[in-house]
């Protein structure tokens, strides 16, 4: 029997049943459908995430507050420890570090023209601007006086200027933050999204007026750019970190410390931990829908073969060898997998093309990939499935004697 | 072995076990058929007919005695040799048709050629001839099931034929056939041997199906009782009724 013949009559046999045939397969299709799924919306999470941490470029380092803790991530309980004083001293650390800027974050009312909105503010530095690659539709960003002078300046951000200006020029025109009022100096080109926040969102201040307003004394992190390779750069920054806070580490043991330096390697690591824990996680449920799927298979090709014990001895009859037989329930059983496997992926894939628009419809920046790794692995599980599952009732179809088989008329 | 010799059993044993218990169907038999006979095999229910047919078809072994095909000792076949002496050598007319359901008479009488070597090529022109022996040439497109009882009995009879065997094996093709049917049935066979030279193994318990062959041979307790020609064989034509 060539491939051809085999295809062909497997094709036959399973159009002969073709309600029971469907049914069987839709098994197949849902295994695979969720295995797509969760692959695709996994990757895309991946991608999401990312994405998020690109302005975290291969040439910047974030510095946060307390020590690394065992876990990898950064605990939200930690002492603050970035002060002013640390900041100046890395901003003349040398050409090796050309820009560092350090921030902290409050949320207050915005009042102005009427609005009134609930805000995130930005304390920042004037370097803030280059390190994020943003750039100024209007006016201009904070300036090394603003930060000297802790003045009562502001910056805003694309979307927030436009719901509260429309048209109009907002530079020069005052807004109020709570009770203080602040002078526009700028506004900021559409900047998007990065690690989650929505930068057109929000107000911009002077890091140093912020502390002196809301009674703060430490940063959150410090961004900086450098020059030279990263682990050069984040052994320097350790080594004038520690002299800053008098911490005795020539070890370089990094539970010592009480600040620790982030990269863009560090962050995607971590990301892709979390996905894959996520992809495994989903991918597991996905798999026992495939288990049942294929248990259903076998269920209906033992079916098949005591429904068609009279063909199988009349093909044993007219010339069928036991591999013969045993090809072509095998080759039954592949058929139903892989065609429920190909419905699968085009099913799984159109469900998580559609969850993705939604997602993305609250939650901007979700883009759907094709997961080439889930078409691959539904492609070659589903094959395994009815060579596996079509096993044992194809052979059981092989072994059976035409005489027995012929006389169940 | 004589030239025209196609089978030949001698002491011919056939025993079941079921549970350990022997329960003997053939108790020894001996016959030889030459090339292009048509006999029929006679006997009543549990006579032991059916399992002399399939253990001369090569669908059953045989528990004692010698059986020789074309003069090869049958005994000394593995399994996958007797699958390619059932391809072969013969073809199997059943009671029942034994056609694939909701499939068209084509691809029924193409099914044999599947464990062939014919390429895939050269099978339907060889269907179709064989389609058009058993004048069926113009249902060829029709599913089996859309076929009447004679008509499906001919195209199981163009299905056995298809691979030229020797000998061919129909076990009661009358059985489930009304008497018109069952009469342009028996010509069919009746053609195969005398125009093409078959020999035909006709499986009956009805006496006047026996007259269409030229010798029978009578089955009793799994013991040969008779072995006669036929002094007065009906030759069937057009326009004959089987009586029942």
């Amino acid at each position: 029997m060539t491939f051809s013949d085999l295809t062909q009559s497997a094709w036959q046999s399973l159009r002969r049943t073709r309600n029971r045939s469907l049914l069987t397969m839709l098994g197949i299709v849902i295994g695979i459908s969720a295995v797509i799924l969760a692959m695709s919306i996994g990757e895309a999470a991946q991608a999401f995430i990312l994405s998020q941490l690109s302005s975290f470029g291969p040439d910047k380092l974030i510095v946060h507050p307390g020590p690394k803790s065992i876990t990898d991530n950064p605990s939200p309980f930690v002492e603050m420890t970035l002060t002013y004083k640390d900041y100046k001293r890395l901003r003349k650390a040398g050409p090796w570090l050309p820009l560092v800027s350090a921030d902290l974050i409050q949320t207050d009312m915005l009042m102005a023209q009427g609005t009134n909105k609930n805000v995130t503010i930005v304390g920042t530095t004037p370097d803030e601007i280059e390190i994020g690659g943003y750039g100024m539709k209007s006016g201009f960003f904070l300036s090394d006086p603003d930060i000297e002078g802790h003045s009562r300046v502001a910056v805003l951000g694309y979307t927030l200027a436009e719901e509260i200006f429309g048209q109009n020029e907002a530079v020069g025109k005052s807004i109020k933050l709570g009770t203080n009022s602040y002078r526009i100096l700028g506004v900021m080109n559409k900047a998007g999204t990065q690690f989650f926040q929505n930068l057109d969102d929000m107000v911009y201040i002077p890091a140093t007026t912020m502390m002196d307003l809301y009674a703060k004394e430490h940063f959150e992190y410090i961004y900086a750019k450098t020059t030279i390779p990263l682990d050069e750069a984040q052994r320097r920054i350790e080594e004038i970190m520690r002299d800053l806070h008098n911490l005795d580490n020539p070890e370089g043991d990094l539970t010592k410390d009480d600040f620790f330096i982030m990269t863009q390697a560090d962050a995607v690591k971590t990301v892709n931990q979390i996905t894959s824990v996520l992809q495994i996680l989903l991918s597991s449920i996905a798999a026992i829908s495939l288990l049942v799927g294929g248990i259903g298979i076998m269920n209906i090709m033992f079916v098949s073969v005591t429904e068609r014990i009279s063909e199988i001895g009349l093909r044993k009859a007219i010339g069928a060898k036991f591999s013969d037989v045993l090809r072509q329930f095998l080759a039954e059983a592949t058929m139903l997998t892989v065609v429920g496997g190909l419905a699968g992926i085009i099913f799984g894939s159109l469900v998580a093309y559609i969850a993705i628009q939604i997602i993305n419809h609250y939650t901007p920046g979700w883009v759907y990939i094709v997961s080439w790794r889930g078409v691959l692995l539904g492609a070659g599980v589903s094959t395994a499935i009815g060579l596996l599952f079509g096993y044992l009732p194809a052979r059981k179809a092989a072994k059976l004697s035409p005489i027995e088989a012929l006389r169940a008329e | 072995m004589p030239n025209d010799e196609v089978i030949r059993v001698e002491g011919l044993k056939k025993s079941y076990f079921n549970e350990g218990i022997e329960t003997p169907v053939l108790h020894g038999i001996d016959f030889m058929i030459p090339k292009g006979q048509f006999v029929a095999i006679m006997g009543p229910s549990g006579s032991g007919k059916s399992t002399l047919m399939h253990i001369l078809g090569f669908l059953d072994g045989l528990t004692g005695g010698k059986y020789f095909f074309e003069g090869r000792d049958v005994s000394t076949l593995d399994e996958d040799q007797l699958a390619q002496m059932r391809g072969e050598k013969v073809g199997f007319i059943f009671q029942a048709f034994n056609l694939l359901p909701k499939t068209s008479v084509l691809d029924n009488v193409m099914l044999p050629l599947l464990y062939s070597d014919v390429p895939p090529g050269k099978r339907k022109e060889m269907a179709m001839l064989a389609i058009e022996s058993v004048g069926l040439g113009h249902r060829a497109l029709n599913l089996s099931n859309q076929l009447s009882g004679g008509e499906r009995q001919r195209v199981a009879i163009a299905r056995a034929l298809i691979r030229r065997p020797p000998v061919i094996f129909a076990d009661e093709p009358t059985g489930n056939l009304d008497s018109k049917s069952g009469a342009q049935v028996m010509r069919i066979l009746q053609d195969l041997e005398r125009e093409r030279g078959h020999t035909i193994i006709l499986v009956t318990h009805e006496t006047y199906t026996a007259e269409h062959a030229e010798r029978i041979i009578k089955i009793k307790d799994g013991l040969l009782v008779k072995d006669d020609l036929v002094s007065k064989r009906f030759i069937a034509s057009d326009g004959d009724e089987l009586k029942k």
